[in-house]
């Protein structure tokens, strides 16, 4: 056997144009199927760890999943926002935990999180440098944004503008970066966090005061006798200084600013099951389980996925046969080479062990090679679920 | 089993017979008795059809007869299975085509160890036909060409990577059909020259078919085919 | 056969490989709390945390005095109140800075929710300059509710209920005297200084009494000399105001009541020109090193005495 095997290795070895070729085909059908499951497998394990790990959503009554994604991967949401003072009644019940959500703004396109601090210790995110961001204004950054802009404590990051058209506010907030967290392989390393009340400030509900002397003309829109008012889209942006962070207030009532959603987190699973109920009833809000939002959407997505297994695999079965024929196609050019080693006294099937041996050859190496490139895939992909 | 070939080849009797087509008139072959010593060299002649490669290839092993007995190196090749006839050709029987017939993707030393390698050799095996390999490329002057492949060789180089391959295996029988019909006359006697001076020396017998009359004069004995029905070849 | 041993071993490596893919670790640490107190930053919600959880684990966490509206918690203080069980605090109108500093809601009280709707003071807004200074607004919602005895006790009720939710498991004090009887000692000095004044007006130099006085039914006059300490002069209207009040004999009680800091220049001036001898109020509302009853009730009995006919 040993023999038939060298024997080729060799004609593989020599004809390295027809097996490379050979080899990168199967290689590159093997390669596709392969890392497209393992990625569907990260991303069912890391959206299904995201999902397990919190435990209740509540938001507008709408579409749960635009509820969940919202909240879970701040993706871009078109539900109605929920009062404030919706949080603090559930929180007056004391079992449950509520962690306020607001991402309505991006910041260099990525999305602010305004929130509590109790989301920072529920998802135990920790400042590599600098500190949370508590105050008015102040923002710390996931790990991918940090890295990303290039940003440190200190330094300074303008929000997005939104309100084009609204000449009385400023188009952007500068905000201070107190801190950047340590990376956590979650969507948390590409957001922006800031305190729930900086939210109100991108709202334009919230706002501080300047001093009157010595503005620019120019900038005024109208004066009376005890204030005057500014045009904001003159100024390219508003910022929380030591100097003016005291005259921040709101107008109305703050029981009114809003929220994106709320993470409910209960002390037990009775008192989880008890709130959903409660919530639900009541009609005005909406309580989901993310964890079987997900399933339910990853069912989806895995159905999906099982048509694109099934063309994978034709892809698969078309090369298997492409491959068959080149190797058939050898065997009938290599007829005198078989008669010639017949008559020298190799065993009968000397012929297909020759193909079989280099078949199986080209499919050892083509399988490495695949498995070696979905482990680099893998590897160099940016991590897809953190900025999914 | 006559005493003369003891050690050598033996054909007795042996009647072989096929259709070449549907609806044709069957070939026969019958050898009422032929027999070679070891290292006893004999031409074999005779018209084309007349059943020379026949002849070749039931020493060979590679056709089996209908009836009759076949010898080599001692051994009843028509006793044996098909399996054991392939091992013993390998070991036993060098064959030299007259298309030389090297694998073009072997290179020359390569290409001499192919019966090794075809009956499963040993690593042990390998080695010392490694060593049998380079001594017979220098016998055959080829020694600082086993590195090239065929289509780096000349037709004269090609043909003694040929002999040197029929010849590694330290045959009781070496078997050329037509050796040298692709060869210019010089290259031929050279050929005929080197094929029996290496056999001989081997103590192998040789049975080549040829058609080349000016040669027969270099061998031991000619065998008209035509004749092998009635009587053994006759000696020169 | 060696090579094919050899080709497979490799495979085998490499699609292993593949599977060691792990997302970052979920394992995500909940909250880090380890301090078992109740942050405190006004002088009525250190009051009402010993009196629910003891006085060993209340956390002090502004400095003795700092004024409540123009105090801001700078890290130090931030970390000691997330880090804390509880945080007791008066809300956005006593403490302006919360409204800009990241609390969590889930473990912070404010005792302002306590106070009805339609309970709530509001005096009418007004800007004005000091001679051509900086202009500046006044008015708004008056913040000492807590000065209301009514209003104290339903803001213990809500912290009491709160605060032992929050710190139930670990070793708790038993309060000390009881918070009912004192503030029941308190209100009783209110009625006898509203009997006192018998229908005479209290004037004081900025709203701060609004509540205690529309719970004891004393008629205030506020005038709003904007005294500060800064040296900037008073506000000359309201030092009209003052003036012409002072003349209407028999309508108020003779005093000038400082809830602020006492200006003792002008305090000269008052008793010299206008008659009105100035007392200082201690509202209770900051930190400092009597509790904001003592304070209160014994403000209360000063002032009387300061107005008991001789």
């Amino acid at each position: 056997m040993s023999g038939i095997l060298f024997l080729a290795w060799r004609h593989a070895a020599a004809h390295r144009a027809r097996t490379s070729i050979l080899i990168a085909c199967v290689a590159l059908a093997l390669w596709v199927p392969w890392t497209a499951g393992a990625l569907a497998g990260q991303y069912d394990q890391a959206l299904r760890a995201r999902a397990d790990q919190t435990p209740l959503i509540i938001g507008a009554p709408g579409n749960r999943y635009d509820l969940t994604l919202a909240a879970l991967y701040f993706r871009p949401s078109q539900l109605e926002t929920v009062p404030y003072q919706e949080l603090e009644r559930l929180q007056e019940g004391g079992k449950v935990t509520f962690v306020p959500l607001h991402m309505r703004f991006t910041a260099r396109g990525n999305p602010i999180v305004a929130t509590s601090i109790e989301y920072v210790e529920f998802r135990g995110l920790q400042p590599v440098a600098g500190r949370h961001a508590l105050r008015l204004g102040e923002v710390a950054l996931g790990a991918e944004v940090a890295l990303a802009l290039g940003l440190r404590p200190g330094d300074a990051l303008l929000s997005d503008p939104t309100e084009l058209y609204d000449i009385s506010r400023p188009p952007a907030l500068k905000m201070r970066v107190a801190g950047v967290y340590r990376a956590t392989g979650t969507p948390d390393d590409g957001a922006v966090f800031c305190d729930v009340r900086t939210a109100w400030v991108l709202e334009g509900i919230a706002h501080g005061h300047a001093p009157a002397e010595g503005i620019d003309e120019s900038l005024v829109l109208s004066r009376a006798e005890d204030s005057v008012a500014v045009s904001g889209a003159l100024m390219e942006y508003a910022e929380v200084t030591e100097e003016n962070e005291d005259t921040f207030h709101y107008h109305g009532d703050t029981a009114l600013l809003p929220l994106s959603a709320m993470l409910a987190i209960p002390a037990s699973r009775k008192d989880g099951t008890l709130l959903k109920s409660a919530v639900n009833a009541a009609g005005d809000l909406q309580a989901v389980t993310p964890t079987a939002v997900i399933s339910d959407l990853l069912g989806v997505v895995f159905r999906i996925k099982a048509f694109f297994d099934l063309v994978g695999g034709f892809l698969l079965g078309t090369t298997a046969l492409l491959v068959s024929v080149v190797f058939l196609l050898s065997s009938r050019l290599r007829t005198a080479e078989l008669r010639t080693l017949d008559r020298i006294g190799a065993p009968r099937r000397v012929g297909g062990g020759l193909i079989g041996l280099e078949a199986v050859l080209v499919l050892l190496v083509a399988g490495a090679l695949a498995g070696g490139a979905t482990a680099a895939t893998l590897r160099l992909l940016p991590d897809l679920v953190s900025t999914f | 089993m006559t005493s003369e070939s003891a050690a050598g080849t033996l054909l007795r009797g042996v009647s072989f017979s096929y259709a070449p087509s549907a609806g044709s008139r069957p070939f026969r072959l019958d050898v009422e008795e032929l027999a070679l010593r070891a290292g006893e060299a004999a031409a074999v002649i005779g018209p084309s059809g007349s059943g020379k490669t026949t002849l070749v290839h039931l020493c060979a092993g590679i056709l089996v007869p209908s009836s009759g007995e076949i010898s080599v190196g001692g051994v009843r090749l028509d006793r044996l299975t098909d399996a054991e006839r392939r091992r013993e050709r390998a070991r036993q029987v060098g064959l030299v085509f007259q298309e030389f017939e090297l694998l073009d993707y072997l290179n020359a030393l390569e290409n001499i160890l192919v019966p090794l390698r075809v009956r499963g050799a040993s690593r042990g095996e390998l080695r010392a036909g490694r060593t049998r390999a380079t001594e017979l490329a220098e016998a055959v002057g080829i020694a600082d060409l086993l590195g090239r492949t065929p289509a780096r060789l000349s037709q004269g180089e090609r043909q003694r990577v040929a002999i040197a391959r029929a010849l590694v295996t330290e045959p009781a029988l070496v078997l050329c059909d037509e050796p040298t019909g692709n060869l210019d006359p010089d290259a031929a006697s050279g050929a005929v020259d080197l094929i029996l001076h290496e056999a001989r020396a081997r103590s192998a017998a040789l049975l080549m078919v040829t058609h080349d009359h000016g040669l027969l004069d270099r061998f031991d004995r000619v065998i008209d085919v035509t004749t092998l029905a009635g009587a053994g070849g006759k000696a020169r | 056969m060696g090579t094919a041993r050899t080709l497979l071993h490799l495979s085998a490596l490499v699609l292993a490989g593949c599977a060691d893919q792990q997302g970052s670790a979920d394992d995500a640490p909940k909250s880090s709390l380890s301090r078992q107190v109740v942050a405190v930053t006004s002088g009525p919600a250190e009051l009402l945390a010993a009196a629910s959880v003891g006085q060993a684990r209340v956390d002090r966490v502004a400095p003795d005095g700092a004024p409540l509206d123009r105090w801001r918690p700078d890290d130090q203080a931030l970390d000691a109140m997330i880090s804390a069980q509880r945080v007791l605090v008066l809300g956005d109108e006593a403490e302006p800075w919360l409204q800009r500093a990241g609390l969590p809601p889930s473990r912070t009280t404010r005792l302002e929710a306590a106070v009805p709707e339609g309970r709530w003071i509001e005096v009418g807004s007004f800007t004005h300059t000091h001679g051509g200074g900086e202009s500046h607004t006044h008015g708004g919602v008056v913040a000492e509710t807590w000065t209301d005895p009514d209003l104290l006790r339903a803001m213990a009720r809500r912290s009491d209920e709160q605060l032992r939710r929050a710190l139930e498991g670990g070793e708790a004090a038993p309060p000390p005297a009881g918070l009912e009887g004192r503030i029941d000692a308190y209100a009783a000095e209110l009625k006898a200084l509203a009997a006192t004044l018998d229908g005479r007006a209290l004037i004081a130099t900025h709203h701060g009494m609004e509540y205690l006085c529309r719970w004891a039914g004393i008629r205030l006059e506020v005038t709003e000399l904007e005294l500060d300490g800064s040296g900037a002069p008073p506000n000359d209207a309201a030092v009209r105001e003052l003036a012409e009040l002072a003349g209407l004999e028999g309508a108020h009680a003779g005093v000038l009541v400082w809830p602020g800091r006492l200006d003792p220049t002008f305090a000269e001036m008052a008793q010299q020109e206008l008659g009105l001898r100035s007392l200082d109020f201690d509202l209770g509302g900051t930190l400092s090193d009597r509790d904001t009853l003592t304070r209160l009730t014994r403000s209360a009995a000063s002032l009387r005495a300061a107005i008991e006919p001789e």
